[in-house]
């Protein structure tokens, strides 16, 4: 027997494709979410991570990093070859220059590698141009971006600066308060958890100094030390 | 045959009916779903990259139109002289059922479709079977379908018996 269907969704779209796609929807996203290990985000357990933490001070090398968040303040030294944008204004960052750029409680996402600043977007209470200093015209923050990648010598962002998660491979020596240890990694995959202090990048360094709960190291032997 | 469809023509729709929304739920829920966590997400400011913006705005265009631009697409009317599938939003395609060429109506409910007071109607026609997907309150539907196929067919029945009188020799 024949059978017509007037209603042509369960031969066009149905819903085995719909909750398919909704399936790799939410893959996706918890992906992008909780697995892009370059993606640092949050405050929410900044306190708890100062109670319970190992003092570290890490001089790596610097791979793409890409950061997100409430930070004191960022120093982004002899800023090249781009203009930064702060509120409606434009300013030229001109090449022969020592400029200088100061952006207090930046609250917004920084990407850098080592030799430029990918991306900068954000706002922030106080920007400070080539020691001129901006304030907000109204309210308490004033928008501040990056034309395109601009060049640095060295930048830094210093107080509340907090990395739930830091997962990659690189070089470096990394000194440990708690054991007064002091490990080398040659090119070995690094995770460190919940850190809480000063970053810096200048030269092809990636400078942190502060806290952690946890340190892992995943080279020939894996090393992995907690906070009690 | 000219002359019936003309009367169709005229006739009203007894009955006007869409798609029910109680069968899109799970994909409501869906899309309830990715809503929560991209909330869930912002909120936390975590990381969203841009193929997944551009999945979850396939996504919802694919959610919109298995959901609301279906329903909008399809419609029944049920009217005295035939039963009718409209399709189309700015193509339109009208597709006639003669009220005498059905033979048989169905019902079918699923427990979730009997839970939720939806279900569907499958129309015997000769040897096919029409099936209408998951209308609200498919026995009344089913109902009234049959007592305008009654009401038509006791109407033509009378016609032809006074036919039939007028022709008879007195």
């Amino acid at each position: 027997m024949a059978e017509i269907e007037f209603d042509e969704r369960s031969k066009k779209l149905n819903l085995k494709w719909v909750l398919f796609f909704f399936l790799i929807v939410i893959i996706f996203l918890a992906y992008g979410a909780f697995k892009n290990n370059l993606i640092f985000t949050g405050n929410f357990i900044k306190e708890e991570q100062i109670k319970n933490s190992i003092k570290i001070n890490a001089n790596l090398g610097v791979s793409e990093m890409d950061f997100k968040g409430n930070y004191g303040s960022l120093i982004i030294n002899n800023p090249k070859e781009s203009a930064v944008y702060i509120g409606n204004s434009k300013f030229e960052l001109e090449n022969n220059l020592e400029n200088s750029l100061v952006i207090e409680n930046f609250d917004g996402r920084i990407n850098f590698d080592s030799l430029k600043i990918l991306a900068l977007d954000g706002k922030s209470s106080k920007i400070i141009i080539n020691k001129v200093q901006i304030l907000p015209d109204s309210g308490s923050s004033i928008k501040i971006r990056i034309e395109s990648p601009a060049s640095y010598s060295s930048l830094s962002i210093q107080d509340n600066f907090f990395i739930d998660k830091l997962d990659y491979t690189t070089s470096g020596i990394i000194e440990l308060k708690k054991t007064n240890n002091i490990l080398t990694v040659n090119n070995e995959e690094i995770v460190i958890r919940n850190f809480y202090g000063n970053m810096s990048s200048s030269g092809g360094k990636f400078n942190i100094f502060g806290e952690v709960s946890e340190l892992l190291i995943k080279g020939n032997e894996t090393i992995s030390i907690k906070a009690e | 045959m000219f002359k019936r469809s003309k009367e169709s023509k005229k006739s009203k729709a007894l009955l006007v009916i869409n798609n029910s929304r109680k069968a899109y739920i799970p994909v409501y829920i869906m899309i309830i779903l990715v809503l929560s966590i991209i909330i869930y997400i912002w909120n936390n400011s975590l990381n969203i990259n841009k193929y997944s913006i551009l999945l979850v705005i396939l996504f919802f265009i694919i959610a919109l139109k298995y959901t609301e631009i279906h329903r909008m697409i399809h419609r029944w009317e049920i009217t005295q002289d035939n039963f009718i599938h409209v399709s189309g939003l700015i193509n339109k395609r009208v597709k006639k059922l003669d009220f005498f060429a059905i033979s048989d109506i169905e019902v079918s409910q699923t427990p979730w479709q009997r839970l939720l007071g939806y279900g569907n109607i499958n129309i015997h026609q000769f040897s096919e079977v029409v099936s209408l997907k998951d209308i609200n309150h498919p026995q009344r539907v089913a109902d009234l379908l049959e007592n305008t196929i009654e009401l038509k067919r006791e109407k033509m029945e009378t016609k032809e018996r006074k036919d039939t009188m007028k022709k008879w020799p007195k």
